[in-house]
């Protein structure tokens, strides 16, 4: 576990960033305090088309359809001005509320993918409960997976190949804990309250 | 030098008289008889006679005597033509070792058409091991008494080599004779015998005229007799081995028309294996299918933790990577952005 300012390893129970104190406080007097409201997919660019929408539901959808207890958002926009993509990805999946997400499946359960448009960045920011499966190194190699399609300009086909790898990421992740549930989960700082029922 | 001189002078004699030659002039005399009409060219052809009968005035009807008048038209009667081959042509069918595998000894074949068939027979006599000899007959000859196909094996050829004496009757082919020599009469049984001679009549009357009829007998007889080898040499045997072979009653020649279906009927192990592997390979595609459909509509769903929050956040504090893009040349793994703001004041 990361900070999200200072990139320096902290304590899975950190109150506070012990290098540079960060708290997602510091993120609200940054990003502002008010809760925003935001669709799971919200493209405030304004780079897809109307045709490419619709697949783009249907393969966010797809995912959770796999992985009912989780969602993933999208969110393309021009943050030229946000100093830093990780924090604002942070501060957001923390502060935002889905409306076209179930109740069911609170923050966090979520994967925030962000893609400055202008900066030409992406970045993940995902729950508590994606934790002990998701990484600061699987999530870059599941945005490497779109890197070719960004750099042309090809979203829509980018972040299909982002969210494919991610499930790819997450399988490999649900093997793992099915056969050692407890060690997987404290990786992530997390232990376990009660074993779901596994379909196969 | 001599000689050279006595040619040069001959010419010089000679250049002289041919300027004398040249058409003759019409004398004038001639010439205003000729324009009178008293002068008809070609007039002394016809006899003083004939001219005297066309100057004069009265026209006699010449007629004939009655007895020679009344006399019956004699039509020749057509000779007709002797069925019996010329003596003279007996020794060289029949008493005689054959000069090659195509003997016309009536030369009833033109130069090249004889040539044509040789040549052909010659081939086949290379690619195959039953030489195939062929005697030409007119349409409507008969053989001398005493004569016959299976004599003329009998007395000129080896019953050691695998032959095939055909007496063809030009323009009539379903006349055509065929005796193969004992050492095939061993090897093959009467029907596929009597099969390659019945196939090349059938072949020949497709044709109109007798050369053609020909050619086409002999190419289908060379066919017929190659697939006779063939069948022979399947049962590990040769014809020149010296060895007998039967071709078994239930295993009819080899159609031209065989397709892949008998040929891997014929081979079981192939067949099996292709059995095998049209079953296997579908129902390892199918589970193959299912396996990737199961996949698909696979649900997972991961067990439920608890933990303390993170940096007072109450949802996520899962910061994960942050990739560049506005490189085209630069790999992913070198525009990873993992620059630490934390001296920068927010």
């Amino acid at each position: 576990m990361k900070c999200p300012r200072c990139e320096q390893k902290i304590h899975p129970a950190a109150t506070s960033c012990p290098h540079c104190g960060f708290t997602v406080r510091h993120a609200d007097e940054v990003f502002g305090t008010e809760e925003i409201s935001l669709q799971k997919f919200s493209d405030l660019a304004g780079v897809f088309r109307m045709k490419d929408r619709e697949p783009m539901r249907k393969v966010m959808e797809g995912f959770e359809a796999k992985f009912p207890q989780l969602f993933v958002s999208i969110c393309l926009g021009a943050f030229e001005e946000t100093k830093s993509l990780r924090q604002y990805g942070f501060w957001m999946l923390n502060r935002a509320s889905f409306t076209d997400v179930d109740l069911d499946r609170p923050n966090a359960t979520g994967i925030l993918i962000l893609v400055d448009v202008n900066g030409k960045n992406a970045s993940i920011t995902y729950g508590y409960a994606l934790m002990p499966y998701l990484d600061e190194d699987s999530t870059f190699a599941a945005l490497s997976a779109g890197h070719p399609l960004f750099l042309q300009g090809n979203y829509p086909g980018a972040l299909k190949a982002v969210i494919q790898k991610l499930e790819a990421i997450l399988i490999k992740g649900w093997r793992k804990v099915r056969k050692d549930p407890e060690s997987v989960l404290a990786q992530g700082g997390q232990s376990l309250k009660t074993v779901g029922e596994v379909q196969k | 030098m001599k000689p050279a001189v006595i040619l040069t002078g001959f010419l010089a004699a000679l250049l002289p008289a041919q300027e004398d030659l040249g058409l003759p002039d019409w004398e004038d005399e001639e010439l205003e008889a000729l324009k009178s009409g008293e002068y008809v060219p070609g007039s002394s052809l016809m006899g003083t006679l004939a001219r005297e009968i066309l100057d004069s005035e009265e026209q006699e009807v010449i007629e004939l005597d009655p007895m020679i008048r009344d006399l019956p038209e004699e039509i020749p009667e057509p000779e007709e033509l002797s069925k019996l081959l010329g003596e003279e042509f007996v020794s060289s069918y029949f008493h005689q070792p054959p000069e090659g595998f195509l003997n016309d000894p009536q030369k009833l074949l033109t130069t090249q058409e004889y040539r044509d068939r040789e040549g052909f027979l010659n081939y086949h006599a290379r690619d195959t091991d039953i030489d195939c000899y062929l005697y030409l007959f007119d349409d409507p000859q008969e053989l001398p008494a005493g004569e016959s196909l299976e004599t003329l094996v009998k007395s000129q050829f080896d019953p050691e080599r695998p032959v095939a004496i055909v007496f063809y009757y030009l323009g009539d082919p379903e006349r055509s004779q065929l005796v193969f020599s004992d050492q095939v009469i061993e090897a093959v049984n009467q029907d596929e015998r009597a099969k390659v001679l019945r196939m090349a009549i059938e072949e020949a009357l497709e044709k109109s005229d007798p050369s053609s009829q020909l050619d086409s007998f002999s190419i289908q007889l060379s066919i017929r007799l190659f697939w006779l080898e063939k069948v022979v040499a399947k049962g590990g045997r040769s014809l020149l081995a010296g060895r007998q072979f039967v071709l078994p009653e239930d295993e009819p020649l080899a159609e031209d028309g065989d397709g892949i279906w008998e040929s891997l009927v014929r081979n079981e192990l192939l067949f099996y294996g292709l059995m095998v592997a049209a079953i296997l390979i579908p129902a390892a595609l199918l589970g193959i299918l299912g396996r990737w459909i199961a996949d698909k509509r696979r649900v997972y769903l991961f067990p439920d933790a608890e933990g303390s929050p993170l940096l007072e956040a109450p949802h996520a504090a899962g910061v994960g990577g942050v990739l560049s893009f506005a490189s085209a040349t630069a790999p992913p793994s070198s525009q990873k952005k993992d620059d630490p703001d934390y001296l920068q004041k927010m």
